[in-house]
C-alpha cells in the first residue's frame, strides 16, 4: 500500500514538473488570455464597468464567485487541449510498456498522471485568476476586505472551479487512449461550446444540468449568485446549495470513475494483444 | 568556363511528373484512413444533432448544417493541420533526404484541404440545390449559378483562414496540444463574443462565421449588411489566409526547430 502511495505520489510530482516546465502551457494560457481581455474589453462588457456594477449589489465573496465562474467558462478550454498529449506522450516515447515493468501499478500511475499534469495546467489559470482578484480587491477600499479576501477567493475557487477543472482534467488524459488525439481536441471545444455555454433551449445540451463543468450550480446554489450577475447575458436559471453539492460530487466521482476506466481499458488491450 | 545547365526534355518532364504522382499516391496510402475518416467523424456529431432536430423536434435544420459546414469542417481541417504540420515520425530520415520537407508538409496540407473544400462544397450546394440557403439577390442576381459560385465563399474564407492559422501556430509553438488549444481558443472567442468582433470596426475582419451567427438568413440581409459583415469579411479572411501561408512556407525551412520541437515535446 505504501509503495503504490510512493509511487502515486511521485508519478504526480514528475507529471507535475514535467508539464509546468514546458513553454508551450505558458505561451497558450498567456496568448489566450490576452485575447479573451481583449474581447471581454469592448463595449459595455468591460470589466472596469462590470466589476464595480457587481460590487455595489453584491457581496465581495459573491463577486469573487462572479468571476471564479467566468474564468471557469473560458480557460478550462485550454487545459483540456494541453493535457490531451499527455497519455499519447508515453505510447510515442515508448516508455509506457517500460512502465509496465515496474512494481508500481498502472493505477496509482494513471492517478497520479491526472493529478500532476492537471495541477501543473492549473497554475496558469490560477494566476489569471489571482489577476481578477486583485482588480476586484483594487474596487473594494476596505483593509479588512483585502485581509479577508484571500481565504475566500481561494475557497470560491476551489469550490466552483477546481470539480469541473478535475473533470475536464480526468477526461483529456483518458479519451485520448481511445480515439485520436486531435479528433478529441475537435470534439472537446464542439462540446465546451454546446455541452457548456449553449443555453438556448431549442437544441438539448448538457448547459443546464448538473454535470455542467463551469461550475454553475455551484455558484448559483452555494454562492447564491443570481441572474444579475450574468451582466448582459442572464443565464436564467437557479440553484439550491443541495444542486450545488450534488454537482460537485457528481464531477468529482465522474473524474475517478474515468480514471478507473482508463486503467480497466488499457489492462484490456494490454491483455488482447 | 562554361557551366552546363540541365535541359528540360519531354522524357525528364514525365519522369519528374511521374515522381511526384507516386509521391502523391505514396501520401494518399499513408494516412487515407485518417485523412478522409477524421472530418467525418468530426461533423458526425453536428449531423447527428441536425437529425434530432428535423425528426425529432420538428424544426427546420438549416442553420445547424450551415454552421457545420461554415464553422466545423474549417475548425477540423484547421486542427488536423496544427496537430501535424511539424510533426513526422520519420522527420530526422525526411531531412536528410533530397527532397525538402516544406514540399511534403505543403503536399499535406493541399490534400487534407482539397478533401475538406470537397465536403464543404458538396453540403453547400445540396443546401442551396435543395432551396434551403441563398444570398441576397441584391447580392448576386437571379442567376443560380452566380449565387452557388460567391456562396462558396461561407466555407472557403474560414476554411483557409483556420488552415493557414493552424499551419502557422503548429510550426510557431512546436507542440500539437498548444496549437491545438490556441486553434480552438480562437475559434470559441470567436463564436461567444461575435457581437462585439461584429460592432467594432478594427475587429470586423476577423468575423470568422457571420453566414450562421450574424447575418442568418442571407438571403434577408440588406445590401449594406451583406456588403460589411460578410463579403468584406470574406476577401479580408483571405487576405490573411494568403499571409499565414507564407509566413508557414518560410518557416518550413526552419529544419533545426522542427527537430528541437519533435524532441521537446
Amino acid at each position: 500500500m505504501n509503495s503504490q502511495f510512493s509511487a502515486f505520489w511521485g508519478a504526480t510530482r514528475y507529471e507535475f514538473v514535467m508539464q509546468a516546465r514546458r513553454p508551450s502551457l505558458w505561451i497558450t494560457f498567456a496568448v489566450f488570455t490576452a485575447l479573451l481581455l481583449l474581447l471581454i474589453n469592448q463595449g459595455t462588457s468591460a470589466l472596469n464597468v462590470v466589476i464595480p456594477a457587481l460590487l455595489k449589489q453584491e457581496s465581495l465573496h459573491q463577486v469573487f464567485a462572479s468571476w471564479a465562474l467566468y474564468v471557469n467558462t473560458f480557460l478550462p478550454i485550454c487545459l483540456g487541449v494541453l493535457l490531451a498529449g499527455r497519455l499519447p506522450r508515453d505510447a510515442r516515447t515508448k516508455v509506457d510498456e517500460l512502465l509496465l515493468a515496474a512494481p508500481a501499478t498502472q493505477r496509482a500511475r494513471l492517478f497520479g498522471k491526472c493529478l500532476g499534469a492537471t495541477a501543473a495546467t492549473l497554475i496558469p489559470m490560477l494566476l489569471v485568476y489571482a489577476g481578477g482578484i486583485v482588480y476586484i480587491l483594487s474596487f473594494a477600499h476596505s483593509p479588512a476586505n483585502v485581509l479577508l479576501a484571500v481565504p475566500q477567493a481561494l475557497l470560491a475557487f476551489a469550490v466552483i472551479a477546481l470539480p469541473g477543472v478535475l473533470f475536464v482534467g480526468a477526461f483529456s488524459i483518458a479519451c485520448p487512449a481511445v480515439i485520436w488525439s486531435p479528433l478529441y481536441q475537435f470534439l472537446f471545444v464542439g462540446y465546451w461550446y454546446w455541452g457548456t455555454l449553449w443555453f438556448h433551449a431549442d437544441i438539448p445540451n448538457l448547459s443546464r444540468t448538473l454535470l455542467s463543468p463551469i461550475g454553475l450550480f455551484s455558484a448559483m446554489g452555494i454562492y447564491g449568485l443570481n441572474e444579475s450577475s450574468g451582466g448582459n447575458h442572464p443565464i436564467h436559471i437557479t440553484g439550491s446549495p443541495l444542486q450545488g453539492v450534488a454537482s460537485i460530487a457528481l464531477l468529482l466521482a465522474l473524474a475517478v470513475g474515468v480514471i478507473f476506466a482508463l486503467d480497466g481499458y488499457l489492462r484490456w488491450r494490454q491483455v488482447s494483444r | 568556363m562554361s557551366v552546363s545547365t540541365p535541359v528540360s526534355t519531354p522524357a525528364s518532364m514525365f519522369a519528374s511528373t511521374r515522381a511526384e504522382l507516386d509521391r502523391l499516391r505514396y501520401e494518399l496510402q499513408l494516412a487515407w484512413k485518417t485523412m478522409l475518416l477524421a472530418p467525418l467523424l468530426m461533423t458526425a456529431p453536428i449531423l447527428l444533432l441536425a437529425l434530432l432536430q428535423h425528426v425529432y423536434l420538428r424544426q427546420d435544420a438549416t442553420r445547424i448544417l450551415l454552421a457545420g459546414i461554415e464553422m466545423l469542417l474549417p475548425m477540423a481541417a484547421g486542427i488536423m493541420v496544427a496537430t501535424t504540420v511539424a510533426h513526422d515520425t520519420q522527420l530526422e530520415l525526411h531531412l536528410t533526404l533530397l527532397r525538402p520537407y516544406r514540399t511534403t508538409s505543403a503536399l499535406r496540407i493541399v490534400l487534407l484541404t482539397l478533401w475538406v473544400a470537397l465536403l464543404a462544397w458538396a453540403g453547400l450546394s445540396a443546401l442551396m440545390l435543395g432551396g434551403q440557403l441563398a444570398l441576397p439577390t441584391s447580392a448576386a442576381g437571379n442567376m443560380p449559378f452566380a449565387q452557388l459560385a460567391l456562396a462558396q465563399l461561407i466555407w472557403l474564407a474560414p476554411l483557409m483562414w483556420l488552415v493557414g492559422l493552424g499551419a502557422c501556430l503548429g510550426l510557431l509553438t512546436q507542440s500539437r496540444t498548444a496549437s491545438g488549444a490556441l486553434l480552438g481558443g480562437v475559434w470559441l472567442l470567436d463564436v461567444i463574443f461575435v457581437g462585439a468582433i461584429a460592432q467594432t470596426p478594427w475587429l470586423r475582419p476577423f468575423l470568422l462565421f457571420p453566414s450562421t451567427l450574424v447575418v442568418y438568413p442571407l438571403h434577408r440581409a440588406t445590401y449594406h449588411d451583406f456588403t460589411m459583415y460578410w463579403l468584406t469579411t470574406r476577401l479580408d479572411l483571405l487576405g490573411m489566409a494568403a499571409a499565414f501561408f507564407t509566413l508557414s512556407w518560410l518557416l518550413l525551412y526552419g529544419t533545426e526547430r522542427l527537430l528541437k520541437g519533435a524532441s521537446e515535446e
